[in-house]
């Protein structure tokens, strides 16, 4: 499975980031540098892939 | 100037765009009174939405009960989110109007209670008004009976900008003139406090969040918006200085993309830009020689 990175930005520049075919809580690390990049975190959700090997989860930032 | 602009999963049906079409005209060429028949569940409100959006100018709708034309109102708000839509009902909860009753000599006075939610509704309603042009108002009759004369009200009104000349005192003064209460502990609507070279007021159609006056010497230096709850500013675009709300979040978006982007292109990963229906910029960023 392709690894890819979904950053979703709303028009008043909301973002969101999912992340696809990451094991495991390597998506965290796959994805910290555009967290770090746009700003302070408002909420994380984990999906259920999370806890199976094939990871998937959202980060919402403003 | 705000427009109106209808948001509906649903596009009109069946005869709906011929009465749209046909009642649009009819207001565009003056006429005034026009009738839209409708069974129940046909979508007549719909249709007025409709036609709001086509010929763009401030509605009354009037509902001959408050359930009514609060049920109404929510309809007429998820058609219209970006506009405002304000409710304007009597504001009595009970009402005795004064009465004599000739066969028992019995005298009643007069006696009433007012509802202070339903007071503000107005205030925003009348508020709302004076500030835009995208505004519907959903009133019972009671719309009738008016809050006085326009240019009365914009008397009412206290105009703050950044720069200028004014004392918190000499602020304080005007707002008393308006009939605004001065309270430093018990801080409600239609109130403001005053403390040092900062004035917080609530303005009277307002109810989650207010506006801080900051002063510097005998000018205003910054005019916010802040949140009643947690104190927190909302919204500061410096009076218009820093432009548009809508120009901010547009050049946040353009800057939060770019942003990513730089980044994505850092770490040597590649990147592609997708607009999607509703204005979000969507990113998809292939991932390199995996980050594990």
């Amino acid at each position: 499975m392709t690894q890819t990175i979904e950053i979703l930005v709303t028009r008043d520049g909301k973002t969101s980031i999912q992340t696809q075919g990451f094991a495991g809580s390597t998506c965290r690390d796959a994805s910290k540098f555009l967290e770090e990049a746009l700003g302070q975190r408002a909420s994380e959700r984990l999906t259920a892939e999370f806890h199976q090997g094939q990871t998937n989860h959202l980060h919402q930032q403003q | 100037m705000g427009q109106f602009k209808l948001v509906s999963p649903y596009q009109p049906k069946g005869d709906q765009p011929q009465a749209i079409e046909a009642l649009a005209k009819g207001i565009n060429s003056g006429l005034t009174a026009q009738t839209l028949l409708g069974v129940t569940g046909s979508g007549k409100t719909f249709t007025m939405a409709s036609v709001i959006e086509k010929v763009q100018r401030p509605t009354l709708v009037i509902a001959h009960n408050k359930t009514l034309a609060a049920q109404l109102c929510s309809e007429f708000r998820a058609f219209f989110p970006d506009s405002a839509v304000e409710y304007f009902v009597s504001y009595y909860d009970y009402y005795q109007p004064e009465a004599y009753i000739a066969s028992s000599d019995t005298y009643i006075e007069k006696d009433a209670s007012i509802n202070d939610e339903i007071d503000r509704l107005r205030h925003s309603a009348t508020a709302a008004l004076r500030e835009r042009r995208d505004v519907i108002i959903v009133a019972s009759v009671s719309c009738i009976y008016s809050m006085g004369d326009p240019s009365e009200y914009e008397g009412q009104m206290i105009s703050l900008r950044p720069g200028m000349r004014m004392t918190p005192e000499g602020l304080a003064a005007k707002l008393v003139d308006i009939q605004y209460e001065r309270n430093d502990i018990g801080f409600s609507r239609g109130m403001f406090r005053l403390r040092g070279d900062v004035a917080e007021i609530i303005p009277a159609g307002h109810k989650e969040d207010g506006v801080r006056v900051e002063f510097f010497g005998d000018e205003i230096e910054r005019v916010s918006e802040f949140e009643l709850t947690t104190g927190r500013v909302q919204y500061d675009n410096f009076n218009g200085y820093w432009g548009d709300q809508k120009h901010l979040d547009a050049f946040l978006q353009a800057y939060a993309v770019e942003k990513a982007k730089i980044e994505c292109r850092k770490k040597g990963h590649t990147t592609t830009e997708q607009t999607l229906a509703d204005g979000s910029i969507k990113l998809t960023v292939q991932v390199h020689g995996g980050a594990q």
